[in-house]
């Protein structure tokens, strides 16, 4: 889908098969794997698990930063992150536009769009209409403020791939990732 | 693990894949999340396209707390003798960014991830994922007792 607004991606990120390298990506899952598996990691990581749920978060935040990782030995790749995540299995599925506030309080997401970017809204239905479909969806699922109900129940180690080159860096959520 | 990666990464190298993600990385960037649903996850859109997903490997969205512009993750469970330690591996895909704009400091990288509809729509209008309040997180209650750096 063309679009005649907002930046261009850089020539650099003319992607190739070439980004997709097998050996680049094993260089880097090997990396990955030796700090995943480190015994301070772990025992950091299951600290962290161990942690009553309302204290997870502040576990995690505390023990799994790069920072202090290295401090311990782990030996993290130079451009490693770890950070809250979670996943969803796809898009929402599309129900009836409802734009006022949830009924259980709460933002709105559209609005908070508007307010970033006015007139987003109308740009979003006619450029995208996927996903200002599920724009829609989830703005009015009532879960989305709710309490996190599983937390510390993702523990994924990831390789991230950005272009222009193909891998940047690993990742990871430390058992402190997000289900819903 | 180690086979586990292998497997994501026998996948992503397949020529069929590859060559969705390259058309996928020659849009522009504000048009590549409408894409991934069109495509991506779309079992029959793969289908077309000649892309055989192996049984035990997930194509999902996700958000990540630090707010980097994430545009999709291929991912596959461990087995459940390794749960105790790690539950899955992934290959996640992201938007370019600079690596100055998306911090590592702890009170950055443990924010409430960002609802993917959300993030989706702000990445198709170009916004900066930063400038959405930490309220539209997912499970943002949850986030409340984090300390912030003073």
């Amino acid at each position: 889908m063309a679009s005649d607004s907002g930046p261009t991606p850089a020539p650099t990120e003319i992607a190739s098969t070439e980004i997709l390298d097998r050996a680049v990506l094993r260089k880097t899952t090997d990396d990955l794997i030796e700090a995943l598996t480190a015994p301070a990691y772990v025992e950091a990581m299951l600290a962290v698990r161990s942690a009553p749920e309302e204290h997870r978060l502040e576990e995690a935040s505390r023990r799994l930063s790069p920072d202090a990782l290295r401090k311990l030995g782990v030996p993290l790749p130079p451009d490693m992150r770890i950070s809250s995540r979670y996943f969803e299995t796809g898009f929402p599925d599309s129900i009836d536009v409802e734009l006022g506030d949830p009924p259980q309080g709460g933002l709105n997401l559209i609005n908070e769009l508007n307010k970033v970017q006015p007139g987003l809204l109308d740009s979003l239905h006619t450029q995208y209409p996927d996903i200002y479909q599920a724009l829609v969806a989830q703005s009015a699922n009532a879960g989305l403020s709710s309490p996190i109900t599983r937390i510390g129940t993702c523990q994924c180690g990831g390789a991230i791939v950005t272009g222009p080159f193909g891998i940047g860096h690993g990742t990871a959520c430390g058992g402190a990732g997000l289900y819903l | 693990m180690r086979q586990t990666y292998d497997e994501l990464i026998a996948f992503v190298t397949t020529p069929a894949f590859s060559a969705i993600y390259a058309e996928l990385m020659s849009l522009p960037r504000e048009d590549r999340p409408s894409f991934i649903a069109r495509v991506l996850l779309q079992p029959e859109s793969l289908r077309e396209r000649g892309v055989n997903v192996p049984d035990g490997i997930l194509i999902q969205t996700s958000a990540f707390g630090d707010r980097r512009p994430t545009l999709f993750v291929v991912k596959k469970f461990l087995p459940p003798e390794f749960h105790g330690a790690w539950e899955n591996v992934n290959i996640t895909f992201d938007n370019f960014y600079e690596d100055r704009d998306v911090s590592r400091a702890p009170d950055s990288a443990w924010r409430p991830p960002l609802p993917v509809a959300l993030q989706n729509a702000a990445i198709a209008a170009g916004i900066d994922l930063n400038l959405l309040p930490l309220e539209c997180g997912v499970g943002n209650r949850g986030f409340e007792a984090l300390p912030k750096t003073p």
